[in-house]
């Protein structure tokens, strides 16, 4: 019997919608299923995309051919290079969006791609047949086929909206839960969490008084997320700095007896890094103020987003308290600030691929999958469909490793470690962060992304001469020896020391004063004019990096060659874990749960002992 | 973590640790004949011996001083235990010399093995079949999870509390550089960098003084130095002639014969002491006998360990029991040892020794009795008084060995400093401190970091 569908996504939030098109790019048949075809790949919390770690994700989606980058770009209405005070592996793009139009870009995106369909249903239930995955049921009863499924339900799963002590059923403000998924994926073994994460009010900017708050502009030239684009066209707007005062805390504070959080109705974990205010005036009582920024929902709203005020506090206390903020005095809330709790199943139940241990061809990504962030859930929603595409081929998976992509130290995170609060990206989580840059995030990934067929060929060889260029022009430098007394009045005008003989430029680029543009007098090679194209600037943006940071960079290399000897042992899916009756029994029962995919992976798992490699090594051996 | 794969060469004492006779170094893997090269001085080098050879050769200090002749046996891969090339070499069983050669082992590229690890490359090479293999997985297993617990417990809490605190300082400040860098959007002040300055340069004096006050270390280098010391003529001269097999020190019948201080070194299975004789303790007129007293007090205060020397056939007098309350009062460790036990001994004794609970022996200085009974208590003790037990060396050139790289890393920390690199540099540097570190307390960081984070400042919108 022919499948109506190879893979059904069911969810079009920032993991479905990049699940979908990557699966169909691979030659998939898929099929978007989603509540609600107005609200594609909505940004249900703030109106911004990227940041510090999250930047270099999206960075790495687009390398791999995913549409988050291009969608950002094309919304994207205040655009800021963050941390550039810093080296260049931690600078991290970040923009604010108009809401309605990311939405609306993403959609024209899915129609546009060649074998996707969408569809509005209400997906209740999965097909099961043989263990194996067959198809999803609708609400309405009718059956939908396919070889795979993809889950990304984001925080629809049971969700439950907390404002004071009153609770409603819903996924996000304004629509209805999802029911039955999470009863039919118990009832496969899988086993379900509970999660909470907030956001905060929305207000109408006719009410806000901008003649006393700080304004914030983007970068004068933003910095596309995409590497196909090569500058922004859209009108940027500011965004808008105020602070809580000692009266909005007493305010909050008054409001506690009346918390979801504080009074123990909410009863899922919510994410430290993202409390709510009324947590951080509780945590951190001594901080007399704490920032509030106001950011645009888009170009043709008055509508702001109150980042800093996650709440869910009664309404009489979210506007009373927003009263209290210098500049906010008259304000009007247009939404309500919010908690929602949602179900979660902890991402240590799927392999590496996020297929389900459980359910063959059930995958899961997403915040599903205890994350937070639409970055995060992207990434991931890239990787299931590129995975389940691969699987339906006949191909081999892709698993990034931690040291080609921050994609891969998430996944490697998500089904290696305990999930004990939503997951968010830091770069510290790298470790190694000085190979993973935003810069470079397509010369590690899509030369990949191009052979499986993700991007288009045109990419690949893009990517291929760019590589290409930076090797031999790199070696160029090291052969070029500019005349003494030239290079000598050059660096006079720089501050730099002068030099005693003829060096090449290749060891003077490793002052940190001295840039490849120094020499444009020195010839005319595109690598020295500040006018070249976009190509030449990337030749040169690499040269730089890699000459200074040398050092630096060739450490790292050599932690990633020593990771990688424990990452090529790769353990069998159906390892007998129970017949090691040696291992520590902590050991056991966690590696027979998480069953590692490579050594590397298992050294990762809290509670397996070095004994326990040791003996694992030994009988892998064998 | 690398010791899970077999590729690299490693080196440790094969025989159970302690002071055996003799002790077997055992150096395998694919560098094995290149590190024996670097370690030994033979007539030729041991990397032109075919396999299964057995010969003699040198083992020089870094001062080219003899520190010991030592036997060689080569085995070449596959005809050896791990499978791989292995150099045995036995030498005297000291664990000064055992240390020297495990230190120098690494100096020239070896890494200390893991316990049990020798086994497990004979496994992974075939060279034992899986029945083996499990019957030793459990021994393994026992071994490698008692091991830092053990070897921490082992070179006394004082060094795993440091490493506790160095590792709690260092996470600090990987916190505050972090912070920097995931949280640049926060409202929050950032540490300076002049203190985080100041307090890698204190880490790094820190490490210093563990790494150069090593106790251990220096007993073993200089020898254990062992105070004779006791009222005037109970015998301590003749104590010290008759363990040196020698007449060394002038004896006579009368009181107040040693004047000065006398010390020298003895060998007592394979541990270094160094015997001092002291002049006899009293209060006295004579001026030159006064000097000699006040020297006594300055060597049983430099003395790691006291044997109070007391004339078994005189019932105590007050100066042998203010010296037997001394060594509770300065918490020497002692051993109390009852000479001339050749005579007709006083009963009121006994009692007021064991009233203190104090450990002893009978001797006899003059016939000889009870020595060997008195050596075997120095030799069982030497361990603890060094701070050794079994596998110690070993674990203490791991320990050394960490300490060194962490080392290493904060000297580049304050090269990124001076140099004004940004966070994520310094990060990097304070980050391989850590993973030093964490080869003995086995600790991972990224998530305590972000842990430390979230507890401490108030972060995120
Ligand atoms: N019977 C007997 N006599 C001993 C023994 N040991 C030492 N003597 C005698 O005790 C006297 C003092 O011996 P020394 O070794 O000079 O005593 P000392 O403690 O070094 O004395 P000062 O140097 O004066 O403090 C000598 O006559 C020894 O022969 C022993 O075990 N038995
Ligand atoms: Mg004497």
């Amino acid at each position: 019997m022919p499948f109506d569908y190879d893979i059904i996504v069911v969810g079009a939030g920032h993991a479905g919608c990049e699940a979908a098109l990557a699966a169909a790019r691979l030659g998939a048949r898929t099929l978007l299923a989603t509540m609600n075809l107005f609200s594609v790949a909505q940004m249900s919390c703030n109106p911004a995309i990227g940041g510090l770690a999250k930047g270099h994700l999206v960075r790495e989606i687009d390398a791999l051919g995913g549409k988050m980058g291009v969608v950002a770009d094309r919304s994207g209405i205040q655009f800021r290079m963050l941390n550039t005070s810093k080296g260049p592996s931690v600078w991290s793009p970040r923009s604010q969006n108009d809401r309605l139009l990311y939405s609306q870009e993403m959609l024209k995106i899915l129609e546009a791609q060649e074998r996707v369909d969408l569809r509005q249903v209400h997906v209740i239930d999965l097909l099961i047949k043989r263990g194996k995955i067959a198809g999803v049921r609708t609400d309405f009863g009718s059956e939908i086929s396919s070889r795979a499924v993809i889950l990304t339900a984001g925080t629809f799963l049971n969700g439950l909206m907390h404002i004071g002590l009153r609770q409603v059923f819903g996924g996000r403000a304004g629509e209805p839960a999802s029911r039955g998924l999470t009863e039919r994926l118990q009832k496969l073994g899988l086993e379900a969490g509970r999660l909470k994460t907030g956001t905060p009010p929305r207000i109408d900017g006719r009410s806000i008084d901008f003649s006393v708050i700080e304004r914030q502009d983007g970068d004068p030239n933003p910095r596309p997320f995409s590497f196909c684009h090569d500058r922004i066209d859209i009108l940027q707007q500011p965004c808008f700095l105020t602070r809580t005062t000692p009266e909005t805390h007493d305010i909050l504070r008054s409001g506690l007896a009346r918390s979801p959080l504080y009074t123990g109705v909410i009863k899922g974990v919510g994410p430290r890094y993202c409390p709510s205010i009324e947590d951080k005036i509780h945590r951190f009582a001594d901080k007399e103020q704490h920032q509030i920024f106001l950011e645009p929902e888009g170009r043709h709203t008055r509508e702001y987003y109150v980042n800093g005020f996650a709440t869910s506090l009664p309404e009489d206390v979210q506007l009373r308290a927003l009263r209290s903020v210098p500049g906010l005095e008259r304000v009007h809330i247009t939404r309500l600030g919010y908690a929602i709790e949602y179900d979660c199943f902890a991402p240590s139940q799927l392999y590496s691929t996020l297929e389900c241990k459980a359910v063959e061809n059930l995958y899961l990504a997403g915040q599903i999958n205890g994350t937070s962030g639409y970055e995060e859930a992207a990434a991931q929603g890239l990787m299931a469909g590129i995975n389940a595409a691969l699987k339906q081929r006949g191909d081999d998976p892709l698993v990034l490793d931690r040291s080609e992509a921050y994609i891969g130290v998430l996944i490697d995170d998500l089904v290696t470690k305990d999930l004990q609060e939503p997951y968010r990206m830091f770069t510290s989580r790298a470790e190694h962060r000085l190979l993973l840059r935003q810069d470079n995030a397509d010369l590690r990934l899509t030369p990949l992304a191009s052979r499986l067929g993700l991007v288009d060929a045109e990419r690949g060889v893009y990517v291929a001469r760019l590589k290409e260029a930076i090797a031999s022009n790199k070696q160029l430098l090291e052969t070029l020896k500019p005349d003494l007394a030239d290079i000598n009045s050059l660096l006079e005008t720089l501050g730099s020391p002068a030099l005693p003989a003829k060096e090449p430029l290749s060891r003077l680029l490793k002052r940190p004063e001295v840039h490849l543009l120094h020499f444009c007098s020195f010839s005319s090679h595109p690598l020295f004019q500040p006018d070249s194209d976009q190509f030449w600037r990337r030749v040169r943006e690499q040269i730089e990096i890699e000459v200074k940071y040398d050092g630096f960079l060739s450490r790292q290399q050599r932690q990633v060659e020593r990771m990688r000897r424990m990452e090529n042992v790769r353990i069998p899916r159906e390892w007998d874990y129970g017949r090691l009756t040696s291992l520590s029994s902590e050991g056991r029962e966690k590696l027979a749960h998480i069953r590692p995919s490579t050594l590397g992976q298992a050294s990762r798992i809290l509670g397996v002992s070095q004994s326990d490699l040791a003996i694992l090594m030994m009988t892998l051996r064998s | 973590m690398n010791s899970i794969l077999s590729d690299d060469t490693i080196i440790a004492q094969a025989t159970p640790g302690g002071f055996g006779a003799l002790a077997v170094i055992r150096i395998s893997g694919p560098r094995a004949f290149p590190v024996a090269d670097a370690l030994l001085q033979g007539n030729k080098p041991v990397s032109s011996q075919e396999s299964h050879r057995v010969f003699l050769s040198s083992i020089l200090d870094k001062q080219d001083q003899l520190v010991d002749r030592v036997l060689v046996t080569t085995f070449r891969a596959p005809r050896s235990y791990t499978g791989q090339d292995t150099v045995e070499i036995s030498c005297h069983g000291s664990p000064y010399i055992v240390s020297l050669v495990l230190q120098a082992g690494v100096e020239a590229g070896a890494r200390p093995a893991e316990p049990g690890e020798f086994t497990r490359r004979a496994f992974v090479n075939g060279k034992i079949d899986l029945l083996q293999a499990e019957a030793i997985n459990d021994l393994i297993r026992a071994q490698t999870e008692s091991t830092y617990r053990l070897s921490l417990r082992q070179t006394q809490g004082w060094l795993s509390k440091n490493l506790q605190d160095l590792r709690n300082e260092l996470l600090r400040q990987c916190v505050l550089l972090e912070l920097e860098l995931d949280f640049t959007e926060e409202d929050l002040a950032f540490a300076d960098r002049k203190t985080i300055a100041d307090h890698i340069q204190k880490l790094k004096d820190q490490i210093d003084s563990i790494l150069s006050g090593y106790r251990n270390g220096r007993l073993l280098r200089e020898g254990i130095r062992t105070a004779i010391v006791g009222r005037p003529n109970v015998g301590k001269s003749s104590l010290l002639n008759r363990l040196l097999e020698h007449e060394r020190a002038i004896v006579s019948i009368y009181p107040g014969t040693t004047r000065d201080i006398l010390e020298e070194p003895i060998d007592i299975d394979g541990v270094l002491f160094r015997l001092i004789d002291t002049a006899g303790l009293r209060r006295c007129e004579d001026p030159v006998e006064r000097i000699g007293v006040e020297r006594t007090g300055v060597a049983m205060d430099s003395a790691d360990f006291w044997l109070p020397l007391i004339d078994s056939s005189e019932p105590l007098t007050e100066d042998d029991l203010r010296l037997l309350d001394s060594t509770a009062e300065k918490r020497r460790k002692t051993l109390v040892v009852l000479n001339k036990c050749d005579l007709v001994a006083d009963p009121s004794i006994l009692p007021q020794i064991e009233n203190r609970s104090l450990p002893f022996v009978r001797i006899s200085a003059k016939t000889g009795e009870g020595i060997s009974s008195l050596k075997q208590a120095l030799s069982n003790w030497a361990p603890s008084l060094a701070g050794l037990k079994e596998e110690i060396p070993i674990s203490r050139v791991r320990h050394r060995h960490a300490l060194q790289e962490c080392q290493k890393a904060l000297e580049r920390a304050q090269l990124s400093l001076s140099n004004r690199l940004s966070a994520e540099f310094i990060a990097l540097d304070l980050r391989q401190a850590l993973d030093a570190l964490a080869e003995m307390t086995g600790e991972t960081t990224s998530d305590d970091i972000l842990d430390a984070i979230f507890a401490q400042f108030c972060v995120g919108k």
